[in-house]
């Protein structure tokens, strides 16, 4: 089939090897379980919060609008390279940008997202 | 390009403006009480720019943003400008549809009206780009805000529930588009319609290049995400449910709206006949025929099935989705009059399901009952609000495809195209998912008029509000007047089916 | 000629469609002088409206105007549009209907003035001018069904009006669903001839029956395909004209007519005797390419003949009638049948010219027979009246003149378009001609003994009153049982139309002088101006016919009065006294009593329908009531498909876990599966 079958058939067999060992490695290997053997191995320490912590969501509020800005500033350093080919309508343009931009900080800033408490 | 070039797409910039006067108007009132207007100046938004595309309607096609070849990534045409009249209403009616209750339920008013009107934006992208790139931009804005929107409510555990979901599964079927996007692009070094056309137009390109076939196949996916079509409706029904009924109305309605108008101008456009030839495009056919064959028959007997009115039209409208799609395989074929049909169908599904979802938002405003109310709960309704209940009669009968309502002659529009196409088994199944959805639509008016009343129930409490009643009027004399006088609008969309070329 | 665009035409069906709209949303809350206002304005503003537009057509020199008001269906290769038209025939329908109608408007605010119910009748009454305007005004046949359906509609609601009345609202019933059986004829009519000439424009049919080239080819391409056209349009015509029996209550389809005099009096006048009734012959004339001797000559023959039929037929029942308004009602049926017969022998104008006429005096008789029974407390058996000449002039000097007219006695307006017809009558086919003559002379006897049982001789309603009033009083004046009765006197708003309807009835028939009135130097030297009317319509039905000579015309004019004035004269003669205890003697036994029967019970014919349709219908619809419906339909077909469906909707719910990893799983197999399909 086509000129991908190849491809195909190098994923199911990929697949199929790496499938295969993993099933015989559950079924043929000696398994002895107890409670201890179960725990969470912590440098021999035995663990003290669950591993999965939970964070602050201001964080993420932080980090999301972080990316948000980042992401736009972005787009200023094309427009910086051919501006003079661009002339007032991308001057314009990017003025329209950024002030869209600035509204969106100053609706952050005035919903109170950039509070820590 | 000049700045007057950019006017054709002033409406979406208007849209835009509001929006952040919105959220604006939103953070420097600090009283509650001063909120109010939000609803008035969404609706003024709305307003001015369906004035605008009234103004516009009849200008020649603008093509906005060329890029290399000298092929523009916005085309702003009839069918465009059509769809974009199609999309303000719904979202003006949705605003109309919503103060009362979102007043009551306490919701952000600023950014409850500003993503809706973001989202329109967003959808008159879709429908006016030529460019899959540019299409994605739009369709990315409008999901975006359509999620935020379902997630409103942020105590209420159904809503964040419907909001995740969907964002989830959402998040998801675009991973497959974008990949489908990869592909194309991979194939044919373009992502315009143009050249999508360009190389399609021999016939065999598709078997030549399994590539480009499995990449459309994967948009079309994409596509039927949107629309809820059967097997990629799952999200729909507790998406529905649990968010703010007029977003579960505007919902339903407009990002369908989109999506359809888009996957139409990409068929007749993109695809350019390549899905009629006997080479490799037939399946696409016989693909669209299936999603629509499996979306009539599952959406219709699932929505058979509920006991809570908002799901059983949750369901009917996955329903309606596999009736559009009978339209879409008779464009498919070539069949342009279906495109007419399929744009007059949207207008009285917009109309009659945001009309449906209003009076459920009316009456749990007034009854004071949770939304996924049963049929049961609604015993004698029509003698206690009897200008709401009649309302929903006149809704729910349009949504059941009987005259003299605009429901009936969209049926009849997309049939009478299918049958000429020759698709008699397809519109057999339409008709017969039409009758069991007689069934399910007349079960409400029983609930509303037939029923014995329990007891003397609560008196109304809650004021009605102007703003929702009008909505709800708009939204009735649309049912009615498409329903006596199609000509109008059929003329409308056939303009804007030959200004795609 | 090309139809000038007139687009004021929309203004006289839109006016008392606002009004009824008005009236039927807010009536209820809005003054009693408020609510006349507004019905008035509504019927007058479309009166009005229809004598500009009379006047424009007159000034472009009588070329037809048109309206296209929206494009209103486009289905595949059939577009209709929504077009009102105007011509010299629409002219004359749409006056008399908003001019009588008018009248009839102000005459019904004196007679319904106690009636709770006030708005409610002048929301239907402002309807029905909105219906019929558009049934005369449409300029296809399916602009002109919608009309067609609202007068029916309309006199639906009238006949009930007073529902709560089982007898009443019966009556409203029976009219209906005679109606419909009329109106699947016309609707096949109608299909038919859209399905031969892709349209249901009047223009452009008019233009396909000129351009057929030969009537007796048999056709190879169409639906019709292995028919000729004769046939196809012979086929259309008969359909069409069941649809007019229906509406115009024509033999078999009358039955419904006399049942309607349930409704209020005002309605009888308007409705089932000067407007909607001659719907049927307006349709005909207006169809006359297709209904004409030439082009479907079978057709023809039997309108014209069931006409004639009705004519006679249905004046015989009258004589033996004692409600005022049933002999009214067949004498409607009657006359009626002269237009039928008029149309059918092809002499259009002269059926609508009796059209005119009789909408006048029908009207002035209707109005007229409505202040007796309103005066006499609603009273309508005509054995308990008697000697109201003196108490109430107005009425009866105008009652009198529109039963001279009726009766067609010259020179008063029935006088001539009764002529005009028995003239051609007599021409084409002497023993339809005998028909018509001989329902003349029962015409004039009936009226006579109308007119002997109402005004003269002796008052008898003081004694009988109340006690055993056999038929049913018009609802709101009936009341009282006291020995002496009080008369309501008709007030200035009933005695205006009746003057001005009798003064109609009088001089109408100056529109259309027969055509041996042409004499030289009798009006100021002039010659008098005959056959206006024809010439009028001659655009539409084409120029006039001279057919007799004018001995023989003199002839039979002569000889219709005399026959018109013996036998309303004896009629009188018989009946002043009251009911006749010489003839109550004669009718008791032997033949004549037999005949004396079965003309009151009408012919049986209400009976032997029952019988022949009614009853096996029903017996049929409770066998499929009583077993195919509950087990084959509904056990079968419906709860057995029903529980197919539910049954599979739950055998897929249960993929709707709510669980989102299964959505996920979900689309990933439907994905997967799409792919592997298609390449």
């Amino acid at each position: 089939m086509h000129s991908y079958g190849t491809l195909l058939i190098l994923l199911i067999i990929a697949l199929g090897i790496a499938g295969l060992l993993h099933t015989l490695g559950t079924v043929l290997g000696p398994k002895a379980r107890n409670p201890l053997k179960d725990q969470p191995f912590e440098c021999g320490q035995i663990a003290k919060r669950p591993l999965r912590q939970r964070i602050s969501v201001k964080f993420y509020v932080v980090a999301l609008l972080f990316i948000l800005f980042d992401m736009e500033v972005v787009f200023l350093y094309p427009w910086a390279v051919v501006f003079k080919d661009l002339g007032w309508l991308g001057f314009w343009s990017m003025i329209t940008f950024t002030s869209v931009l600035v509204l969106g900080l100053v609706y952050v800033w005035k919903k109170g997202a950039l509070d820590w408490e | 390009m000049s700045v007057n070039e950019l006017l054709p797409l002033l409406p979406a910039g208007v849209l835009v403006v509001f929006g952040l006067l919105l959220l604006l108007y939103e953070v420097f009132s600090n009283q509650s009480e001063q909120r109010r207007y939000s609803a008035h100046l969404a609706v003024l938004g709305f307003a001015i720019a369906l004035t605008v595309v009234a103004f516009q309607l009849r200008d020649p096609t603008a093509s906005l943003f060329l890029g290399p070849g000298g092929l523009a990534s916005l085309v702003v045409d009839a069918f465009a400008r059509v769809a974009f009249i199609l999309l303000m209403v719904a979202g003006l009616v949705a605003c109309l549809l919503s103060p009362g209750y979102a007043k009551n339920a306490g919701h952000s008013l600023g950014e409850y009206y500003g993503l809706l009107m973001f989202s329109v934006a967003g959808m008159m992208i879709m429908v006016s780009a030529a460019d899959l790139a540019t299409f994605f931009v739009g369709l990315e804005t409008m999901s975006v805000a359509v999620y935020a929107l379902t997630a409103l409510r942020r105590r209420d555990v159904r809503s964040t529930e419907a909001a995740l979901k969907y964002f989830l599964m959402g998040a998801f079927a675009t991973a497959f588009f974008l990949f489908g996007l990869a592909l194309v692009f991979g194939t044919v070094g373009s992502l315009h319609l143009t050249h999508l056309a360009e190389a399609m137009s021999t016939g065999t390109t598709l078997l030549r290049e399994p590539l480009l076939h499995v990449g459309l196949l994967l948009i079309l996916v994409g596509f039927a995400f949107k629309v809820a079509a059967f097997p990629f409706h799952m999200w729909a029904p507790d998406a529905y449910e649990g968010a703010p009924t007029p977003v579960t109305g505007f919902m339903a309605v407009a990002v369908k709206t989109a999506a359809f108008v888009s996957l139409l101008r990409l068929i007749v456009v993109g695809f350019d006949g390549a899905m009629s030839s006997q080479t490799g495009g037939a399946s696409w056919t016989v693909l669209l025929e299936a999603l629509s064959i499996s979306t009539i028959l599952v959406g219709n007997a699932l929505a058979l099935t509920q006991r809570s009115i908002k799901r059983m039209l949750a369901y009917s409208s996955v329903a309606h989705s596999g009736y559009v799609f009978i339209g879409l395989t008779a464009v498919a074929e070539g069949e342009a009059s279906a495109g007419a049909g399929i744009l007059f169908y949207l207008a009285a599904y917009t109309a009659m399901t945001l009309g449906a979802f209003g009076v459920l938002a009316y009456l749990e405003r007034r009854e004071g009952g949770s939304e996924a109310e049963r049929f049961g709960a609604y015993a004698g309704i029509g003698f206690r609000h009897p200008a709401a209940s009649a309302l929903m009669a006149l809704f729910v009968v349009s949504l059941a495809g009987l005259p003299p309502t605009g429901g009936f002659f969209g049926k009849l529009f997309v049939f009478s195209a299918a049958l000429r196409a020759g698709h008699t088994g397809l519109v057999l199944i339409g008709v017969l998912g039409s009758v069991i959805g007689v069934y399910y639509y007349l079960r409400v008016i029983v609930a509303f008029y037939m029923r014995d009343v329990p007891e003397p129930g609560p008196t109304p409490s809650a004021t009605p509000s102007a703003e929702l009643g009008f909505g709800l009027l708009i939204a009735a004399i649309l049912v009615v007047v498409l329903g006596v006088v199609p000509g109008p609008l059929i003329e409308l969309g056939r303009a804007a089916i030959a200004s795609l070329g | 000629m090309r139809p000038e665009s007139y687009s004021l035409l929309y203004l006289i069906p839109l006016l008392p469609l606002i009004g009824a709209a008005t009236l039927t949303l807010v009536g209820a809350r809005l003054p009693k002088a408020l609510v006349v206002l507004v019905a008035l304005g509504g019927s007058l503003g479309a009166f009005a409206a229809s004598i500009a537009s009379t006047w424009v057509f007159y000034r472009l020199q009588e070329t037809p105007l048109e309206a296209v008001l929206w494009e209103w269906i486009a289905v595949g290769r059939y577009t209709f549009d929504f077009t009102l038209g105007f011509d010299a025939l629409t002219s004359a329908l749409i006056l008399v209907v908003t001019g009588v109608g008018f009248l009839i408007h102000v005459y019904s605010v004196g007679y319904m003035k106690e009636d709770p119910g006030f708005f409610r009748y002048f929301a239907y009454l402002n309807f029905f001018i909105f219906a019929m305007s558009i049934l005369a005004l449409g300029r296809s046949l399916p602009v002109m069904f919608i009309g067609w359906e609202g007068v029916g509609l309309a006199s639906y609601l009238l006949i009930g009006f007073w529902y709560s009345d089982p007898e009443k609202a019966l009556a409203g019933k029976k009219a209906f669903i005679v109606n419909r059986i009329g109106d699947f004829g016309f609707l096949i009519g109608i299909f038919t001839l859209v399905g031969l000439f892709g349209t249901g424009d009047f223009q452009l049919l008019k233009e396909a029956a000129a351009g057929l080239r030969d009537l007796d080819e048999v056709l190879k391409i169409g639906i019709f395909a292995g028919y000729t056209p004769r046939a196809v349009i012979t086929f259309a015509c008969l359909s069409l004209f069941v649809g007019a029996c229906g509406k115009s209550a024509q033999i078999p389809l009358y039955v419904w007519l006399p049942d309607a005099m349930a409704g209020p009096t005002p309605v009888s006048a308007l409705i089932h005797a000067a407007t909607m009734v001659t719907a049927g012959v307006y349709m005909v004339v207006r169809l006359n390419f297709f209904f004409s001797p030439s082009v479907a000559p079978i057709a023809m023959h039997v309108i014209a003949w069931v006409g004639g039929l009705t004519a006679i037929f249905a004046a015989s029942i009258g004589l033996a009638q004692n409600d005022i308004k049933k002999v009214l009602a067949y004498s409607t049926v009657s006359q009626l049948g002269y237009m039928f017969l008029a149309a059918g022998l092809g002499a259009y104008s002269a059926a609508v010219f009796h059209l005119v006429t009789h909408a006048f005096f029908k009207a002035c008789l209707f109005l007229g027979s409505g202040a007796v029974i309103h005066a006499l407390h609603g009273e309508q058996d005509m054995r308990r009246m008697g000697g109201l000449r003196r108490p109430l002039p107005v009425v009866f000097w105008t009652f009198l003149i529109s039963t001279l007219a009726l009766a067609g006695v010259a020179p008063l307006a029935g006088f001539f378009s009764k002529d005009a017809i028995l003239a051609r009558a007599f021409d084409v086919s002497r023993p339809l001609w005998m028909l018509g003559f001989l329902g003349a002379g029962l015409t004039a006897l009936y009226m006579g003994r109308l007119l002997g049982l109402t005004f003269f001789g002796s008052a008898r309603y003081n004694a009988a009153h109340g006690a055993d009033v056999g038929h049913g009083a018009d609802a709101a004046h009936g009341h009282g049982t006291a020995k002496e009765i009080h008369l309501h006197k008709p007030d200035l708003w009933m005695r205006t139309p009746l003057i001005l309807l009798g003064a109609l009835a009088a001089v109408a028939g100056l529109l259309n002088l027969p055509h041996v009135f042409h004499l030289e130097g009798v009006a100021g030297g002039h010659a008098l101006e005959t056959q206006w009317f024809d010439h009028y319509l001659s655009s539409v039905v084409g120029a006039p016919q001279v057919l007799l000579d004018a001995g023989i015309e003199w002839l039979l004019m002569g000889v219709s009065v005399v026959w018109a004035v013996f036998w309303l004269f004896a009629g009188y003669a018989i009946y002043r006294r009251g009911p006749s205890a010489t003839l109550e003697r004669a009718t008791r036994s032997g033949p004549a009593r037999w005949a004396h029967v079965v003309l009151r019970e009408k012919w049986f014919v209400d009976e032997v329908y029952e019988y022949v349709i009614v009853i096996p219908v029903r017996t049929m619809a409770s066998f499929f009531a009583l077993f195919i419906d509950p087990f084959v339909i509904d056990g079968l077909f419906v709860k057995g498909s029903a529980l197919g469906v539910r049954s599979s909707g739950r055998g897929l719910s249960w993929l709707q876990t709510g669980n989102i990893q299964s959505y996920a799983t979900v689309f990933v197999v439907a994905v997967a599966a799409i792919i592997l399909w298609a390449v």
